[in-house]
């Protein structure tokens, strides 16, 4: 099957369970307005409060793009139903499958969660819409964030196959971008060191950095900087570790 | 009863077996939650007040809903896949059995990895205590006390969401957007909502009872003594609620199946 | 003496299919009128093809369902009015779903229950070791639930229904996907429950279990009682004949006109392929008649009498 073919039937697969995701996008959307309101009063009548309004709601409309994406790529459920076998045995590799398994699911996402969430965001919250210069921008990094959030999760995929239980390798890796993602905190308001670490790690690729396009507040190129460089290092770990894992089962026989 | 701690001793002998994973999950389950707290840290250090509350005050009623979850999910874990039960038709094995249904739920599980969250919601509560400088002495007694009346009403609602599978099988929906959402709203100050969110805070998922207004009151930010004894309105209201829909669900059951 | 008593159980569903743009609302009929009685101590078949109303009857005497109508007496109760009462006296077995705690030792399972129905510690000690002894559960019994095979966890499983050892058992498709073995380990021990006297309700697909161990069949299909009875009776019933099969020696197939004359004088169907002649026997048909004329009349290899399969016989009284 080729990439597309994948991706067409992990989208189809996703859409068995619209009216699940559809109720789900309003626990979203008031997970959000928490966050709003907690921002709300911590800012008051500043000028900022608008742009924090409008940055959590954006993160919380790509939260299913760029974080819950998929539980270790599918690799882990795989796993346990011995299915894993096929993707190992094909031709182009289990990285190959796996990347449009999931953005079959990412595209998905995007419109059945990311745009309903965003539109109640706009309607309720007064979210402000994109400017017209950022909007393929914002699109691009996000494109970049559901990369670099599809690696991750790849890696916990590859650790499953390893060592069988993905929940501490997955616990982990929700940890990290929870706190280091930029969600519902934007880089700025790190303290101490952090403030400069944290946008120069991978995890701000996902959500601080489209989230920032999106206002403007970061430019353009640094954010593409930071995650192109980011995307090559993963996709280059990836591809070795992959290259490792199979052939070492080759070796054993799974 | 004996059943608790024969499950209690069987439990812990069967998670504690594979070891290395047990102590990583409770670890992990613990560490995610203080992930979020480290979030609301990091805010609390540009703005020394949410809402007029200060961090100190905040910590307290997040540990107070946390703990609340965190003994439930211990003991409740049985409730909480409900769900699975009516997929599979399991539930069934719960009647063949001379003990109340709900009962029987709790008897499912313990999971100690849920510890995990304990231990963190205590931490939360240490510093909360220290960082807001309340005497500690009473107000241990006043923390017990809010938790016990968290963890009750923490568990009211699950079995009342859990009830809900009688009639339509699936519930996790339903959980989801019911209750992680308004369980999160109640670890920050209810006024910083809009009205309907706090009055779902107050008199739906009365999550709010157990510890924004009791707390409010005992730090003198809210002065109406209702609120010290919101707690108390709060579970023995849910009460009869709960235990109408859950015999209700168990009578629709009983009449259709799955 | 009678411990179960059922009369007129009528039990309807709703079910609602989407047609179209409308949901269309239909009611299916699972019980109409079922009406029979048990006595103590019988060993009782319950079969039906799927969709019966089978799992509705068992779902109704084990009280987890309350009929629409008519009137179910087990025991002297009412099994869906008192039933954290009644099921004291019962132990359940579902083929399909296993009320083993899945992640611990068989071994707690039996101390839960112990500690659910009350069990006393000596009649306890007791009762495991009379179980453990009969479904050989000694290597199991330290063993995690999901570490069990099939046939082992269905062992543990009918041991689980019987630590507080109720008088009356129902056991819906016990026996399903199991191996020979294992199979007849459990058909051994339900038949040493019902020598202790114990009434047992059997629900199985295995028509062969049936005829091994139950003296009554109670046959269902869409909703209605169809027989009950005994098999012996079942089979006079629908009377199909038996069929006396005769393999012709090989090279003798090429019938001359003495065997075909016999064919047609007998209506009996020739297979050339494996090269058999059936013959239904009847009162026209005698087995001693039958045989000594093609004995005369071809060079035979083997030949033998069938009774009629109790799949045969089943399989005529669902068509109905």
């Amino acid at each position: 099957m080729s990439g597309l073919a994948i991706a067409m039937t992990s989208f189809n697969r996703s859409r068995a369970y619209l009216l699940n995701h559809l109720v789900n996008n309003l626990g979203s959307f008031i997970f959000g307005y928490i966050y709003v309101s907690i921002w709300k009063a911590a800012l008051g009548d500043s000028p900022e409060t608008p742009l924090m309004v409008t940055y959590i709601m954006v993160n919380q409309s790509i939260l299913w793009v760029t974080m819950f994406l998929s539980r270790g790529a599918y690799i882990p459920q795989k796993i346990r139903e011995g299915t894993i076998v096929f993707d190992l045995l094909r031709p182009y590799g289990l990285l190959f499958c796996s990347f449009f398994e999931v953005a079959g699911h990412g595209l998905y996402s995007l419109i059945f969660r990311a745009i309903p969430i965003f539109l109640l965001g706009y309607l309720l919250l007064g979210v402000s819409p994109p400017e017209i210069g950022r909007l393929l921008p914002f699109l691009l990094t996000l494109f970049n964030g559901f990369l670099i959030s599809f690696l991750f999760n790849y890696f916990v995929g590859l650790w499953s196959i390893k060592f069988l239980s993905p929940t501490a390798a997955q616990g982990l890796l929700y940890m990290t971008m929870n706190l280091l993602g930029g969600a519902f905190l934007p880089a700025e308001y790190y303290p101490g060191f952090l403030r400069f670490l944290m946008p120069l790690l991978p995890f701000a690729c996902a959500n601080y950095y489209p989230s920032s396009v999106y206002l403007g507040t970061v430019s353009l190129i640094r954010a593409l900087a930071l995650q192109c460089f980011w995307i090559a290092v993963l996709f280059l770990l990836a591809l070795y570790m992959t290259e490792k894992l199979t052939r070492s089962i080759q070796v054993q026989g799974g | 009863m004996r059943s608790v701690i024969a499950l209690f001793m069987a439990s812990l002998k069967a998670q504690y077996e594979y070891r290395l994973n047990f102590w990583l999950d409770t670890l992990i389950n613990g560490a995610n939650l203080f992930s979020d707290f480290l979030l609301m840290a990091f805010l609390m250090l540009s703005f020394k007040e949410i809402g007029g509350w200060s961090f100190g005050e905040i910590a307290i009623i997040y540990s107070i809903v946390e703990m609340g979850w965190g003994i439930f999910r211990f003991f409740g874990e049985g409730l909480h896949r409900f769900e699975e039960l009516m997929v599979t038709g399991r539930f069934d094995l719960l009647l063949i059995r001379p003990m109340n249904t709900v009962k029987q739920l709790l008897l499912e599980r313990i999971d100690f990895r849920r510890l995990g969250v304990v231990v963190e919601a205590l931490a939360v509560a240490v510093f909360g205590f220290t960082a807001s400088r309340i005497d500690f002495g009473d107000m241990w007694l006043a923390y017990i006390s809010l938790v016990f009346f968290s963890t009750v009403m923490t568990f009211e609602i699950n079995i009342i969401l859990a009830a809900i599978a009688f009639w339509t099988v699936r519930n996790s929906d339903i959980i989801v957007l019911a209750f992680y959402s308004t369980r999160t709203a109640a670890m920050y100050p209810a006024h910083i909502y809009g009205p309907v969110l706090k009055n779902v805070l107050t008199f739906i998922v009365p999550l709010a009872s157990v510890a924004y207004f009791p707390v409010g009151y005992l730090t003198g930010r809210i002065t109406s003594i209702i609120a010290l004894i919101s707690p108390v309105l709060g579970v023995t209201a849910l009460l009869p609620v709960t235990v109408l829909i859950w015999k209700l669900g168990l009578k629709h059951y009983a009449s259709t199946g799955t | 003496m009678q411990i179960v008593n059922v009369e007129n159980l009528q039990k309807n569903y709703t079910v609602y299919q989407r047609k179209g743009l409308f949901r269309e609302k239909r009611i299916i009929r699972a019980l109409q009128n079922i009406s029979f009685t048990v006595n103590r101590g019988e060993f009782l078949g319950y079969i039906g093809p799927n969709g019966a109303g089978k799992s509705t009857t068992i779902k109704i005497l084990t009280g987890i369902m309350t009929p629409d109508g008519g009137s179910a007496i087990v025991d002297g109760m009412v099994p869906y009015r008192e039933r954290k009462l009644y099921v004291r006296n019962i132990g359940v077995v579902f083929g399909q779903k296993t009320q083993l705690w899945w992640d611990l030792p068989v071994r707690d399972t039996y101390s839960l229950l112990k500690a659910i129905y009350g069990v006393p510690e000596s009649r306890f000690k007791e009762q495991i070791g009379y179980l453990s002894g009969h479904l050989e559960l000694g290597e199991i019994m330290d063993r995690p639930v999901r570490q069990l095979s099939l046939g082992q966890r269905m062992r543990a499983e009918l041991a689980a229904a019987l630590v507080h050892d109720p008088e009356l058992l129902f056991l819906d498709e016990p026996t399903i996907g199991l191996d020979i073995v294992s199979k007849h380990r459990v058909l051994q021990f339900l038949r040493e429950l019902h020598s202790r006297g114990k009434t047992i309700f059997l629900t199985t697909h295995d028509l062969k279990d049936i005829e091994a161990l139950c003296q009554e069949i109670l046959i269902i299909n869409h909703g209605s009682l169809v027989y009950k009875g005994t098999l012996e009776g079942l089979k006079g019933m629908v009377k199909l004949p038996r069929v006396l099969r005769i393999q012709l020696r090989e090279g003798a197939f090429s019938l001359d006109g003495r065997c075909t004359g016999f064919i047609e004088r007998y209506a009996a169907r020739y297979d050339s392929k494996t090269g058999t002649i059936d013959v239904e026997l009847s009162d026209t048909a005698r087995p001693a008649n039958v045989a000594r004329e093609f004995m005369q009349v071809m060079e035979i290899e083997d030949f033998r009498i069938t009774d009629p399969s109790i799949e045969d016989v089943v399989r005529v009284i669902y068509r109905k």
